[in-house]
């Protein structure tokens, strides 16, 4: 097996809730919690989860935006969390992040040149008309033209924003996308518009993703793999044929039967989860999932289940396949 | 931004308070400058005495009379007007110089940065301004740029804290966060992102104030620590002119003292109006 581009193992991040002024003390949220997780050169894993589970901790802790209370993140064999600040901030050329939503993750001040030429103007020094050249290019590959180096974002369309926000991640070449929802505020016509544009650009680049959604019908077409995660834990990860195919995870399952399917001759039963996500400031003892899984056994609520390789790439964290493996 | 600055302007051109007052300012400032095209007494407005028409009281010849030394006090309101309007100008824009960089440092590294900067604004806050200016002045020599330096000394604490308090509400934005994942250098984001897009307040705030730094300019230069004689600004007029106003010479104090009223309230008409106008939830409210 090849090493992993990043490899990340038992990642926990865990924020301080302030107090309020008359609270008793502050509380601790574990946004992750003992997370790993791997991604190898030139694929894609498509990481998914509710809103709350941790998916966009897990972007910033990997870029190292946030500092992780523990664990370890190696990328291309650097353990990242070992690096200083100026260190990191050069590995950063070599990995960008895509935000959800680019019109607030691009500055409403710059126009698109200086969008795309930022990245540049941080990590290389080129003439101007060099960086003029090399901008119109990246516009080019993202499906834009010369006219929108003077646009700024409030004249831009989602879908076009989303382009320039990516041309920005593709100026320096890097070998790592992470894409925190980067189709969640598009219309789904745009979404696939957009997907596609991320599809063709990793053939052309050999690019790897770590694709970090809520959506499991946006990831599959195009991720190799499929991670899913719950309250700041990888609970399931296999191929994505394999996910929608073999799903094992009672978590798993659920979430595959409320994803819509675009064929209405696709009987399916639903697995309606009974509750909310419990907090992360709070999370039940032993297997985070026992207060809303269908299949609960006593020991759920006592043991944390370790992650088992049940089948080749096939990952599961729960006591009903601890026996089996 | 050019686009919002036209815009900007277009609702600035619809505040009648401001425009009325931008127009006076600015007839102040061409009065100003061309001060000794327009006015025949050039030479009594940049100091020179005539004797021989000590005390004119208003007139045709004199419309706002004249002073002890037979000075024309249109002519010497218009070459005051210089030095009173750039002081005000001046101690602002130093003010914002100082202030904005530090406050938008301390507001984006935080931590002992922001405790250590704010602690020395808070210790300039302590003082009466007036009187750490006077302090500042006495010590630097009674000049008028030492009184700017005075005065600016005193103020930019308060763009200190106004560069810091909305440098925390822009360091938030997602923008900040990608600009720092693509591994852009901190001071870098400061200047282009933070900076750009806290200047509006700092603006409308600096324009509210020069109004109130010409006061104080004008009140230094009364008890003798800015402007130097023979050269008059409108502090110094109403200084020279007080001694008689009770015996019956009104017109020495009253012109100055209106000239700084008029132009304090311009400015902030004037900066209201850009407050409004920069503000697109304040607008409606036109």
């Amino acid at each position: 097996m090849v090493e992993p581009l990043i490899k990340v193992q038992d990642l926990s991040m865990q924020f301080l809730r302030k107090a309020g002024l008359f609270g008793r003390g502050g509380q601790r949220v574990r946004a992750l919690n003992g997370l790993s997780l791997h991604v190898r050169a030139g694929e894609t894993l498509g990481v998914v989860g509710e809103s709350g589970c941790g998916k966009s901790t897990l972007a910033r802790c990997v870029l190292r935006l946030l500092q992780p209370t523990a664990g370890s993140i190696r990328f291309d064999d650097v353990d990242l969390l070992a690096l200083n600040d100026e260190d990191m901030r050069r590995m950063r050329r070599r990995m960008q992040l895509v935000l959800q939503n680019p019109f607030s993750s691009l500055n409403p001040r710059m126009n698109g040149f200086e969008l795309v030429a930022e990245p540049l103007r941080a990590h290389r020094s080129m003439p101007r008309k060099e960086m003029r050249d090399l901008v119109v290019d990246l516009l080019t590959e993202v499906g834009l033209s010369a006219e929108f180096l003077s646009r700024h974002p409030h004249q831009l369309s989602g879908g076009q924003a989303q382009r320039i926000a990516l041309a920005r991640a593709l100026a320096l070449n890097p070998d790592l996308i992470i894409l925190d929802e980067p189709t969640s505020a598009l219309d789904v016509s745009v979404q696939a518009q957009i997907i596609n544009l991320l599809v063709r650009l990793q053939r052309q680049r050999g690019l790897t993703y770590l694709f970090i959604t809520h959506d499991l019908s946006v990831v599959q077409h195009i991720s190799d793999r499929i991670a899913v995660m719950y309250l700041g834990k990888i609970v399931e990860e296999t191929s994505s044929e394999d996910i929608f195919a073999n799903p094992r995870h009672p978590y798993t399952q659920a979430l595959l039967s409320s994803t819509p399917s675009p064929d209405p001759a696709a009987k399916r039963q639903r697995i309606i989860l009974p509750g909310t996500v419990p907090s992360a400031a709070n999370p039940p003892p032993g297997c985070a999932f026992h207060t809303r899984c269908p299949q609960v056994m006593e020991m759920c609520r006592a043991r944390i289940p370790h992650s088992r390789l049940i089948a080749e790439g096939h990952r599961v964290s729960c006591h009903l396949y601890e026996a089996s493996a | 931004m050019r686009v919002e600055v036209g815009s900007t302007l277009w609702f600035l051109l619809r505040d009648r308070a401001a425009v009325i007052s931008a127009g006076f300012l600015l007839s102040v400032a061409l009065a100003a400058v061309f001060a000794p095209i327009l006015t025949p007494y050039a030479a009594q407005g940049m100091g020179d005495p005539d004797l021989s028409r000590k005390f004119a009281a208003p007139g045709i010849e004199h419309p706002f009379g004249a002073d002890g030394l037979g000075r024309d006090q249109v002519a010497r309101l218009m070459f005051g007007a210089r030095r009173s309007l750039s002081m005000g100008v001046l101690v602002v824009v130093a003010a914002i110089a100082v202030g904005t960089p530090l406050g938008v440092v301390a507001g984006y590294l935080g931590g002992w940065v922001d405790e250590l900067l704010m602690r020395v604004t808070d210790v300039f806050l302590a003082f009466p301004p007036l009187l750490l200016a006077i302090a500042i002045a006495a010590a630097l020599g009674a000049s008028y740029v030492n009184a700017v330096a005075a005065i600016a000394a005193t103020w930019w604490p308060w763009y200190a804290r106004l560069a810091r308090a909305q440098t925390l509400s822009v360091r938030e934005r997602a923008y900040i966060e990608a600009a720092r994942g693509i591994g852009v250098r901190h001071r870098v984001i400061m200047r282009r992102h933070i900076l750009p897009n806290i200047l509006t307040p700092i603006v409308v705030q600096g324009t509210l104030d020069v109004g109130t730094a010409i006061l104080v300019a004008a009140g230094l230069s009364f008890i003798g620590l800015g402007t130097q004689a023979p050269y008059a600004d409108w502090g110094v007029m109403i200084s020279d002119g007080r001694l008689y106003f009770l015996s019956g010479r009104w017109w020495l104090s009253t012109f100055p003292g209106l000239a700084i009223f008029l132009t304090a309230m311009a400015f902030n008409f004037l900066g209201d109006g850009v407050r409004v106008a920069a503000d697109p939830r304040l607008r409606r409210t036109l």
